[in-house]
């Protein structure tokens, strides 16, 4: 073996062989190679949805477009917690409504720029994030799932209850964002509010496909299929799934930061237990740790849902027979399956 | 013939277990076992079913507690610490049942022991260079047409060959490798003891459990035979096979 050593590769002090550590040898230049591919998908999801609101032309269905976007935001952080790191934790309403009450109250208190509410909206997230995953990061399974879902009633009890903060019930208005990079101009359309949740998105993709290559990534990866595999590479099973937590709780916030600027208000039934089950339901549609999948299906299943509302009841039954049909007879989730059928058919083919 | 690797350089100890118990409420599954790896060295452990040959190894990593005893990696005692600990201090081991990462490719399978190399480093390694080292390592092993292979589709050979590489490209000092032999074919079995071979030639120690008695006595510098949870004998390949108290333990009648 000690005669196949690469150039730039020596043998180390203790005269095992390896790859050399030293950084000088080797550039250091991060690779990108799926993100054009996650970019590429995600411009192709963002104009077949400007095309579909196009046709019907009306801000009602731009509205939904933007609340359908915002929906696949979140669903890729639901990803990363529970499709990537296989944590079962009901996070991601609790923190969309942390994300959309610090933000709101920021912009309502000192009127400041949306880029700012934004990235203070996302900080909140990381550090409660941080913090929640601390104390429910030792949890397992369900006893996690249940930790996570007190957590979102704690949350809807401030909203409701702080009233001198929050307005309660009825919640409070804010007014249409403006941008610091459009020179202070002010976002009132609703083609200009769906043009900034589409950016969002995008650059919540990039992140996924920057940080899957890490090893951050590849150890939440790892641990999903067993945490003694995990630490036996070494990984801190604990501070890993800290950082999960952290992470996806950013981008639940990010998500909540944006949210109520789309119909200029926060009130607290948006954070619904509803809400968070059909996150749920969402991602295992979608294919478990598939983030192409997760979007499509947050986008489809939001606009279905937007369909339905006048019927009462009807969403519950037809999000429970989607479901249902999906875990029998598509357990990898929609894209999970039709990217296996175009695989076979494109093998056959050639 | 197996024994070529051993230099004439004086014994330096990598892994020494001294009187070791672990028990699991009344059952004393590992009872005052001690033993010692030295560097380079190749150090076969067999013994029936339910001899605690995984239980120590469990022990050994840190996935179960010690009743008593001490475990030392080169100096370091290591009985106390946490399993992310030993592996950061060079103690790598293979599952059993497998453990390589089912819905990761080869390439980030062996990258999983590249991050835990660089992460002793200080660090993260650009992802590049963790490229780089992947596409080496697995060349030197003869496996680079399955970088981008998902493991979930490769057989079982593979599959272990992958997860004995990443416990070697980790830059662990020590290799625990649990059953190895599993569910591979006669010839995948001669490569497996040529790699491991090979591996302590260059200078890593390796601690080997198999059912299959006979990869044991042939890739081992020193046997141990365990039984019932305890050591009943220690030596060379040959000396073990013969011991009467093996022998006896294999036929049923031992304990």
């Amino acid at each position: 073996m000690k005669t196949r050593m690469p150039p730039g590769t020596v043998p180390t002090d203790d005269g095992q062989v390896g790859p050399n550590d030293s950084a000088a040898v080797r550039p250091s230049s991060p690779t990108w190679s799926s993100a054009p591919r996650a970019f590429g998908f995600a411009l192709l999801l963002m104009m077949l949805v400007l095309v579909l609101v196009g046709v019907h032309d009306s801000r009602y269905s731009l509205a939904v477009a933007s609340v359908a976007v915002v929906a696949a935001i979140r669903a890729v952080g639901l990803t990363m917690l529970v499709g990537w790191t296989g944590q079962f934790a009901f996070t991601s309403i609790a923190f969309f409504g942390i994300g959309a009450y610090s933000g709101a109250l920021l912009d309502a208190k000192v009127g400041i720029s949306l880029e700012v509410v934004l990235v203070v909206s996302a900080v909140t997230g990381l550090v409660v994030g941080c913090v929640l995953g601390m104390l429910v990061g030792r949890l397992q399974r369900y006893y996690l799932t249940i930790a996570t879902t007190a957590f979102l009633f704690i949350m809807d009890f401030v909203w409701r209850n702080w009233s001198s903060v929050t307005g309660a019930v009825r919640g409070f208005t804010i007014d249409d964002p403006f941008l610091l990079v459009l020179g202070g101009r002010t976002v009132g359309s609703e083609a200009g509010k769906l043009y900034i949740s589409c950016a969002l998105l995008l650059l919540v993709l990039g992140v996924a496909a920057v940080l899957r290559r890490t090893p951050l990534v590849r150890g939440w990866l790892t641990l999903r299929e067993s945490p003694a595999i995990a630490s036996s590479m070494g990984i801190d099973v604990y501070r890993s799934k800290v950082a999960c937590f952290a992470v996806s709780s950013a981008i639940f916030a990010l998500a909540g930061a944006w949210f109520p600027y789309l119909d200029n208000r926060v009130f607290p039934a948006t954070f619904s237990f509803e809400l968070q089950v059909i996150d749920v339901i969402v991602i295992i549609v979608g294919g478990l740790g598939s983030v192409r999948g997760a979007v499509l299906s947050a986008v489809g299943l939001t606009v279905l849902r937007e369909y339905v509302r006048g019927f009462a009841g009807a969403s519950e039954v037809i999000f429970g027979v989607i479901l249902l049909l999906v875990v029998l007879f598509l357990p990898r989730g929609i894209y999970g399956e039709l990217a296996a059928r175009f695989r076979s058919l494109r093998e056959s083919v050639l | 013939m197996s024994n070529s690797g051993r230099g004439a350089t004086p014994a330096e100890v990598s892994l020494r277990v001294e009187a070791v118990s672990v028990a699991f409420g009344a059952l004393n599954a590992v009872r005052q076992a001690c033993l010692t790896v030295e560097r380079g060295q190749v150090v076969g452990l067999v013994g029936p079913n339910g001899a605690g040959k995984t239980t120590l190894f469990d022990a050994i990593t840190g996935h179960v507690r010690l009743l008593e005893g001490r475990i030392s990696l080169r100096d370091s005692e290591m009985s106390g610490l946490p399993v992310h600990s030993r592996a950061r201090l060079g103690v790598a081991r293979t599952f059993q049942l497998g453990g390589v990462i089912a819905d990761l490719t080869v390439g980030e399978n062996i990258a999983l022991g590249i991050d835990h190399r660089s992460r002793h480093a200080g660090g993260w390694a650009p992802s590049r260079r963790v490229r780089e080292d992947v596409r080496w390592w697995l060349q030197s092993f003869d496996l680079q047409d399955f970088e981008t292979k998902l493991i979930r589709d490769l057989s079982q050979g593979v599959r272990r060959e992958v997860e004995i590489l990443r416990a070697i490209a980790s830059g662990a000092e020590l290799v625990l490798l649990d059953e190895p032999g599993v569910g591979l074919t006669a010839s995948e079995k001669r490569k497996l003891v040529r790699t491991i071979r090979n591996c302590a030639d260059d200078g890593k120690s390796f601690l080997v459990t198999d059912h299959d008695t006979d990869i044991i006595f042939d890739v081992s510098d020193v046997v141990y035979a365990m039984s019932f949870g305890q050591i009943i004998a220690s030596g060379d390949p040959r000396t073990v096979r013969a011991n009467p108290d093996v022998i006896a333990t294999y036929l049923g009648r031992g304990g």
